[in-house]
């Protein structure tokens, strides 16, 4: 299949969303229109964003804002799997070392987002052991059984207290599947980047990616009808 | 739908971001990667704040000078130090361009170094040695894992930039007087920044005049290679 194909030849530079592509670039949030609750859409897609980054590395000091509002949410929620309530801290601190070792990047939209997840795990893998200590994990099915969720999906897509939900929800994976979930559907890398972050071959990423799915698949088929945020 | 009902393929598409599989799955990972809330981005500042301190600083401080900050959290307690980078974001945006002046002053003066959007190059020059450090845009799944570890232990031998040192000086002259207000003055929020907050910054100048250019070495400190522990999982 195409997706395949796609995955496993093309670089990341030369790797362009398919036409029927509905899905976020996490930058754009094709999802739905923001609402009050959102940000405004920055408007780059992910080549642009290699672009906006060197502008960035050049001083410009709104490219770097723009670059900052495509990069951190993503990177926050991957970081509160990993360090729970710790993860602006640790986010604050990422943001630091990608603008103070700005110059040294070099790459694409997508290398990018792959360099400061990197960098945002190093500081988050620092800052505790977290496989011993994963505090979003013990609450997040509770919290997600706490409440009744809209059946409207775009709402749902839209609610904060969903995303929330969500990213709980996947904290409930193991590490291996919940680190390749995130930093596929949430950071938004290619596979191969992903894997690079992880410091693994793509398709053990791969692998742990898809058991991770297969697994919240199955733990909302089960879920009591509470849990029907997801379910509608 | 269960979750045997969907296969490789509709896996794959689902983490390509295309709507497969179930939809119940489909609808969570919607929301996981929804758009940013305001409250993700509260650290904005704090961010372009980290940006223009290196971006302003003397180019070679820019590009080779770890914002020590970022490589002892632990030398200070995170929440506290990270408010204060916080508020000296706040300090240096209420000094606007003053940071920089500041920085100026006590160094050889020269122009504002702040970059018209065009303008470039100007630290790319003094781009450090691990130039490599990114990964590239082709993935470069082996570059990847230690790309940006080799930034925090990288020059721990570099020399500090004068105007660090000279901000110092300027620094404890004031807090000899009144250290509250010496550390409380937007026109050293850059030391407090630097240093990783207020409660460091005498120890860091101390060891900035003596010549120490790291107050505290982070070699032994486990970022470098953090992901072995974790990997195995």
């Amino acid at each position: 299949m195409d997706v395949r194909e796609r995955r496993d030849k093309g670089s990341a530079a030369e790797r362009r969303p398919p036409p029927v592509r509905q899905r976020r670039d996490p930058d754009v949030g094709h999802y739905a229109p923001p609402n009050s609750g959102t940000m405004p859409d920055p408007g780059i897609d992910r080549e642009d964003l290699g672009e906006i980054v060197r502008r960035a590395q050049a001083g410009d000091e709104e490219a770097f804002r723009v670059v900052y509002r495509a990069v951190q949410p993503g990177l926050l929620r991957y970081l509160r799997v990993l360090v729970g309530d710790d993860a602006e801290d640790v986010a604050s601190e990422a943001w630091g070392q990608i603008a103070r070792d700005l110059q040294s990047f070099s790459g694409d939209g997508n290398g990018f987002r792959g360099w400061a997840a990197t960098i945002g795990r190093h500081r988050a893998l620092d800052h505790v052991r977290w496989l011993r200590r994963r505090p979003v994990a013990a609450a997040g099915i509770d919290s997600l059984a706490d409440e009744p969720g809209p059946d409207d999906t775009e709402r749902l897509a839209l609610d904060g207290v969903s995303t929330d939900r969500a990213i709980a929800l996947i904290a409930t994976l193991p590490p291996d599947q919940a680190e390749a979930v995130l930093l596929r559907v949430v950071v938004g890398l290619d596979a191969e980047t992903a894997a690079g972050v992880l410091g693994k071959r793509a398709g053990a990423v791969r692998t742990a990616a898809h058991r991770g799915l297969r697994r919240l698949a199955e733990l909302l088929d089960h879920a009591d009808p509470q849990q029907r945020g997801f379910n509608a | 739908m269960t979750g045997e009902q969907f296969d490789d393929v509709a896996a794959d598409r689902l983490l390509d971001g295309a709507p497969s599989g179930p939809p119940a799955l489909a609808r969570l990972l919607a929301a996981a990667s929804a758009p940013a809330r305001r409250s993700e981005l509260a650290g904005e500042e704090s961010a372009l704040s980290a940006f223009r301190l290196v971006r302003d600083a003397a180019p070679g401080l820019a590009a080779r000078r770890p914002i020590v900050h970022h490589e002892r959290p632990r030398k200070f307690p995170r929440r506290a130090s990270v408010r204060l980078l916080v508020a000296g974001g706040a300090l240096a945006a209420v000094a606007a361009a003053g940071g920089v002046a500041v920085a100026a002053g006590v160094v050889p003066p020269g122009p504002l170094r702040i970059l018209a959007p065009g303008q470039s190059g100007t630290s790319s020059e003094h781009t450090p040695g691990h130039t490599a450090g990114g990964p590239s845009g082709s993935g470069a799944p082996s570059n990847n894992g230690k790309g940006p570890a080799d930034p925090t232990k990288s020059n721990p031998s570099e020399t500090t930039p004068a105007n660090v040192n000279g901000l110092c000086h300027s620094f404890q002259d004031a807090a000899a007087v009144d250290l509250p207000a010496a550390l409380a003055n937007p026109h050293f929020s850059v030391l407090v920044t630097l240093a990783g907050g207020a409660s460091e910054v005498q120890s860091y100048c101390v060891t900035i005049i003596d010549g120490k250019n790291q107050p505290v070495q982070h070699d032994g400190r486990p970022t470098s290679t953090p992901s072995a522990s974790v990997t195995g999982q």
